[in-house]
């Protein structure tokens, strides 16, 4: 009787658990707690009408200058993290993206719950394969640290990881 | 007729004593459990060794199939990181896939443990929120694993065994949490470090209390004598931790600081004379840590512990870049970190076996994840399931547990460059030891939440 007395007491006095949150936008299959999103096809019909055109007031213009003529791969490197920030901004509860680079490219330019574009689809710096290169046409590296830290990494005029260089941004 | 809010004093009375009845019958179930636990313990001593290899191992050349099938379908994924078949140290184990199996060329003393049944290998092994397909993986169709491929969250997800779950405790926290009531006036924590703070270690009740390789980690300028400005330093601190304290805060701080300091100076002692066995470690950070291990289960009589523990840590294994020598695939980096956990593994377990405790230590490799079969030019970039060590007396030997991978890339478990899907979840392979340690059945989900959506919480490896 005390035990069922005690448990009764509990009930009426527990504070309520908190309610998920729902998401802002669910327009889409959402990504899972792993910051992975399901596997859309990067040119579906659906989703490439939603591509901003170039003189779209709405197109992304965190990457503009990314590789621009004049800039260094410091600035490249810098410009690249704060689109990670900017990510996390939006995705406060998801983390960094994460994958191969082709993989966060791909989340990066649309393919997330809010098919939120940073970086256009059409951005010159991505290759044929999908992926952000640099400005000697290597993709970058970027390094999955934690959630909230993506090293990023070129492997410079010599193309080549892990030779001196190399240029890294380690937030 | 007296209502809820009656504020009689003989209701209020009344559901005081009901409060504190129900409260302390609360506690007493807790504690029945944990001494349930307590019962169900045999034998007189165990001790878990949990070794970190940071950064994330490419156990797919630590064990390699040697077969002409099995090793021609390895080369293939393998690319520019494949071993040479002619190199590979052949052990007498079986696999349920019909292949046989060799280890990497830098591991002969390894090689000699598993031909005495006293070491294997868990085959890819990793994170899982639940049992998982490559359909229901690239349908997103079950959760996954919280920022996978990333190293921080692996790590700890690992260590967790709760991928997904914000971080509170760890397995090995948890586990102690359970058993430390076999330990009986334990004159330290029966959960101790060789690097550092972790999350394995992390529980509700039992702190884990860091040592390193060469002793216990002492305040500096303290002294014994009474002369020395040191000495008065030391009496006045000592002095101060001993009063008593205005609050919570402050007495449990200086409780906590008082233990520490007492329990270095234990420690110590214990740590200072000869070692109790004549083994020889190699004179690397892991040979260092596994030493002073080997030193603390000796000590585990006298130190009042019949459970205990152990955590440490080597890094270097993100190997994105000169994971091998072009040209000599089994020497570089990669070989140099096999190596030295080949040598340090089997001087550990001799060091058990000169104390007589071997079968009743069990070592076992974790990482913060597997690697990408193939390869990035001269290295391996970030993947999910992995292989990993277990070495015990107390090993069912003389074969592979758990089912290898595929080795094809874009195969059915692969999610892309070879990062296989875990065919064995981080709960089943630590459900195991945890098993083998003394938690029953009906305890495990205590230890590890998740186990209930797993297939196996016992894989048979440990008799």
């Amino acid at each position: 009787m005390i035990a069922v007395a005690a448990v009764a007491i509990w009930w009426i006095m527990r504070v309520p658990p908190p309610q998920p949150q729902p998401r802002a936008v669910p327009a889409v299959p959402g990504p899972t707690a792993s910051g992975l999103l399901p596997l859309v096809g990067p040119a579906s019909a659906a989703s490439m009408a939603a591509v901003p055109k170039a003189d779209d007031p709405g197109r992304s213009v965190l990457l503009d200058d990314l590789n621009r003529s004049g800039g260094t791969i410091q600035d490249d490197l810098r410009l690249l993290s704060e689109v990670f920030a900017a990510w996390r901004t939006n995705f406060p509860r998801d983390g960094n993206p994460v994958g191969e680079n082709a993989e966060i490219v791909r989340t990066l330019t649309g393919a997330n719950a809010l098919n939120l574009a940073l970086v256009p689809r059409d951005h010159p710096a991505i290759n044929a394969a999908g992926e952000l290169t640099d400005r000697w046409g290597t993709p970058f590296r970027l390094h999955q640290l934690s959630g909230t830290r993506m090293e990023i990494r070129s492997a410079g005029p010599d193309r080549r990881f892990g030779t001196a260089d190399d240029a890294l941004l380690t937030p | 007729m007296p209502t809820f809010h009656d504020p009689s004093r003989r209701r209020f009375v009344g559901q005081c004593c009901a409060a504190v009845g129900a409260t302390g019958l609360l506690s007493a179930l807790a504690q029945l459990r944990v001494l349930g636990a307590a019962a169900s313990l045999s034998g007189d001593y165990k001790a878990l060794v949990c070794l970190f290899l940071a950064g994330g191992n490419d156990a797919n050349n630590l064990i390699v199939p040697s077969d002409t099938t099995g090793y021609n379908a390895y080369a293939a994924g393998r690319g520019a990181l494949a071993l040479p078949r002619s190199g590979l140290l052949g052990v007498n184990v079986t696999a349920n896939d019909g292949h046989t199996y060799g280890l990497h060329p830098a591991m002969p003393e390894l090689q000699a443990l598993f031909n005495q049944g006293r070491a294997t290998v868990m085959a890819n092994v990793g994170t899982l929120c639940f049992p998982t397909t490559k359909t229901q993986y690239n349908a997103r169709s079950v959760p996954l694993p919280n920022q996978l491929f990333s190293h921080n969250d692996q790590q700890v997800e690992w260590q967790s065994s709760l991928p997904d779950r914000p971080f509170t405790t760890g397995w090995g926290g948890r586990l102690a949490d359970l058993v430390n009531a076999f330990n009986q006036n334990n004159a330290i924590s029966m959960s101790i470090s060789l690097n550092g703070q972790n999350s394995f270690q992390v529980g509700g009740t039992v702190a884990q209390y860091s040592v390193n390789s060469t002793g216990a980690v002492a305040l500096t300028g303290t002294a014994t004598g009474t002369t020395t400005l040191a000495g008065v330093r030391t009496r006045a601190q000592s002095d101060l931790l001993a009063a008593q304290q205005p609050g919570l805060l402050e007495t449990a701080f200086a409780t906590e600081t008082a233990s520490a300091i007492s329990d270095s100076a234990l420690v110590t002692g214990f740590l200072s004379g000869n070692a109790p066995f004549t083994t020889v470690f190699p004179t690397t950070s892991l040979g260092n840590q596994l030493r002073t291990i080997a030193r603390l289960i000796s000590a585990a009589p006298q130190l009042g512990l019949r459970r205990q523990i152990f955590f440490a840590r080597i890094g270097g294994w993100d190997l994105h870049d000169d994971q091998v020598v072009a040209g000599n695939t089994g020497t570089g980096a990669h070989a140099n970190l096999l190596s030295d956990v080949s040598k340090c593994l089997a001087a550990f377990y001799n060091a058990t076996s000169e104390l007589g405790q071997a079968q009743n230590v069990t070592t076992f490799t974790a990482s913060d994840f597997g690697r990408t079969f193939n390869t990035n030019g001269d290295g391996s970039d970030h993947g999910w399931g992995s292989h990993h060590l277990i070495m015990s007396g107390s090993l069912r030997g003389g074969r592979i547990y758990g089912r290898m991978p595929d080795w094809t890339i874009n195969g059915p478990d692969d999610t892309g460059r070879g990062r296989w899907i875990p065919s064995t979840s981080v709960d089943e392979y630590s459900a195991t030891m945890a098993s083998w340690f003394g938690v029953s059945a009906t305890n495990l989900p205590v230890v590890l939440p998740n186990i209930g959506r797993f297939a196996n919480p016992n894989l048979g490896f440990l008799g």
